[in-house]
């Protein structure tokens, strides 16, 4: 089914941002968790959901931490020329973006956006997006472009795992938007007690409808989304991540083994470039 | 006669103060892409014009295709990264066919890299690639760090790196870059031995070995266990191996190792580089190269000189050290 194969998108020049992002507000919205805000007209343009930048997290002359860090692009307000990023601070990179004041004026160093994209669904698809962890960005700015381009309100299921309550973030943003949101925590704290992978595949099982998903989550969701999708043959998109150094398909460093098309051989594939997302029919076993 | 590469060589304008030679090579800037770091000009278009480069250096061709290292292949360190990427390519057919022709058309010149297994698949590319209009030179790989065979096991050993080039020498009519590998206790027989051999320009450096370990998984943070460090941590190494080279023989040096702005440019033009190799640092910022440039422009400018290549080779080492007498 090659309508469901999300297409790399052509680079062009003017896809990439030249100028610096401006910090709208970094915000800390959770233990460890922030939304960062901030303004540069292209890449707010540009972006569609599965989408990343690549960002510089070390002083303008300092190349300390080296790499940029990608982010999935979390929202964007096209009027107004700003994009949103989620990230939590485990790292040196997410650690010096937190210590960005929590007010405008911080310029941060973006290039992007790079990758693929979700591919729309039909208007007869029960949609079913499943996330984890940061990994409800992309799914986030997904749900937000389904409702608005749609003429009837597309059926949108939203299935979000966590290990605790506390770690559902991003969770009051999708309750806002016209789409049914279920849970899921490792400890029970809140809705489903156990894998969201799992409370989606009964939620799945009891729909009637064409299914189409979506998810993008840590590893270990991933792969389990992977194996239940090929299973019962949902047409499955999943936004997969990967250590990287450029971020457009010059390093190599970031590839995963993935077919070119269903059935066939893997290959070492770039997820930045031919990536982030791929059908899940495409995604090697395994790979936690 | 003109040589092929006289026909290759995009003209250059003579009065420019970044113009350069490289060996046989007129080229229109100090700037390369180092292989590896610019794949073959498709991908980096998005940012640059490859027009804008002195040359560009694709990524390491091997005869047949190859499918490179497992995962995890990257590792940030230190001011650096660790990669082992494993030479993943398509292959000398699928080059030629698919990836030189756009390549051809870039307003540069393009300096092929190639790595094989054996002294036999060295030459049988450079056979193939002295037939291909559009090649301004190639680059022997000797140096990769992340390989089984081939590679740095020629680069380690004078007398293979001699062999090697010789044989390649008598089969490609272009001029010849050997990029060499800092891995080794001293470089310069080495470096001796490539220009023996028959080498243009030697390219220094590439990665140094290294490691990355996770202790609270016990495990590499490499799928091939060990990689090759690149990025500013290696700057120092590779301006001493550098220096070190342009000394020993007559032949020019490319400096490569942790290049990112136009001072480290300068740095190593004046312990020897008659030019110099960008690669992390194209993963960093890709647009390096024009805004590089542009600083190079002015410093040759606010430094009175005519061309930038009147600082290659000014290292001074004669001061005096000055000694203190004492019990120490």
């Amino acid at each position: 089914m090659s309508s469901s194969t999300p297409q790399s998108p052509t680079p062009t020049p003017q896809s990439h941002a030249t100028r610096p992002s401006r910090v709208v507000f970094n915000r800390r919205v959770g233990p460890g968790w922030y939304t960062l805000r901030l303004e540069e007209a292209t890449i707010a343009q540009v972006s569609r959901a599965g989408q990343f930048v690549q960002v510089k997290t070390a002083d303008r002359s300092s190349f300390d931490p080296l790499l940029r860090r990608p982010f999935s692009v979390y929202d964007v307000d096209r009027e107004r020329g700003t994009y949103d990023l989620l990230y939590t601070a485990v790292g040196r990179g997410t650690r010096w973006l937190a210590d960005i004041p929590d007010s405008p004026g911080t310029m941060v160093e973006v290039e992007g956006p790079f990758g693929n994209t979700f591919t729309a669904p039909t208007d007869r698809d029960s949609i079913y997006l499943v996330g984890g962890g940061v990994g409800v960005a992309p799914l986030y700015l997904f749900a937000r472009e389904l409702l608005a381009s749609r003429s009837a309100l597309p059926r949108i299921t939203l299935c979000m795992g966590a290990r605790t309550r506390e770690q559902l973030q991003g969770i009051d943003e999708f309750r806002r938007l016209s789409l049914r949101c279920e849970v899921a925590t490792d400890d029970g704290s809140e809705g489903f007690h156990g894998r969201v992978t799992q409370l989606f595949a009964t939620l799945a099982e009891r729909d009637r409808e064409p299914l189409r998903v979506y998810g993008c989550g840590p590893q270990g969701m991933n792969e389990s989304l992977r194996a239940i999708a090929v299973e019962r043959s949902y047409p499955t998109e999943i936004c997969v991540e990967s250590l990287m150094a450029c971020g457009f398909g010059v390093c190599f460093g970031c590839v995963l083994p993935i077919r070119k098309k269903p059935g066939g051989d893997f290959y070492n594939r770039r997820t930045c470039y031919e990536g982030p997302v791929f059908d899940a029919r495409l995604l090697h076993p395994g790979i936690e | 006669m003109t040589t092929p590469t006289e026909v290759h060589s995009p003209p250059t304008e003579r009065q420019s103060p970044l113009a350069t030679r490289l060996g046989p090579l007129r080229l229109r800037n100090p700037l390369l892409s180092a292989s590896g770091c610019f794949g073959y000009g498709e991908e980096m278009g998005a940012f640059v014009d490859p027009g804008v480069y002195g040359a560009i250096v694709g990524k390491s061709i091997s005869r047949l295709p190859r499918n490179g290292n497992p995962i995890p292949r990257v590792c940030e360190t230190a001011s650096g990264m660790l990669n082992s990427i494993g030479l993943q390519n398509p292959g000398m057919d699928a080059f030629i066919s698919n990836y030189l022709p756009r390549m051809r058309h870039y307003d540069t010149v393009v300096v092929v890299n190639i790595v094989g297994d054996s002294i036999d698949e060295y030459v049988q590319m450079a056979e193939r690639l002295d037939r291909e209009p559009g090649v301004g030179a190639i680059e022997l790989n000797i140096s990769c760090p992340n390989c089984a065979v081939g590679g740095m096991e020629f680069g380690i050993d004078p007398q293979a790196t001699e062999t090697l080039v010789r044989k390649v020498r008598d089969c490609f009519r272009g001029p010849i870059f050997a990029k060499l590998t800092p891995n080794v206790t001293d470089i310069v027989p080495v470096a001796k031995a490539a220009e023996a051999g028959g080498a243009d320009v030697l390219s220094l450096i590439n990665t140094f070995v290294g490691m990355s370990v996770d202790w609270r998984k016990r495990r590499p943070r490499l799928g091939g266990v060990t990689g090759g460090l690149s990025g500013p941590a290696i700057k120092p190494l590779a301006l001493r191996l550098v220096w070190l080279a342009s000394r020993a023989c007559r032949i020019p040096i490319v400096g490569i190792g942790g290049i990112m702005n136009a001072d480290d440019v300068l740095e190593f033009l004046v312990a020897g580089a008659s030019a110099v190799q960008l690669g992390t640092a194209h993963f960093v910022e890709p647009r390096s190269v024009p805004r590089i440039l542009e600083a190079l422009e002015q410093a040759v400018q606010d430094e009175g000189l005519d061309n930038i290549s009147d600082l290659v080779g000014t290292l001074k080492t004669d001061k005096k050290p000055i000694t203190i007498q004492g019990d120490g």
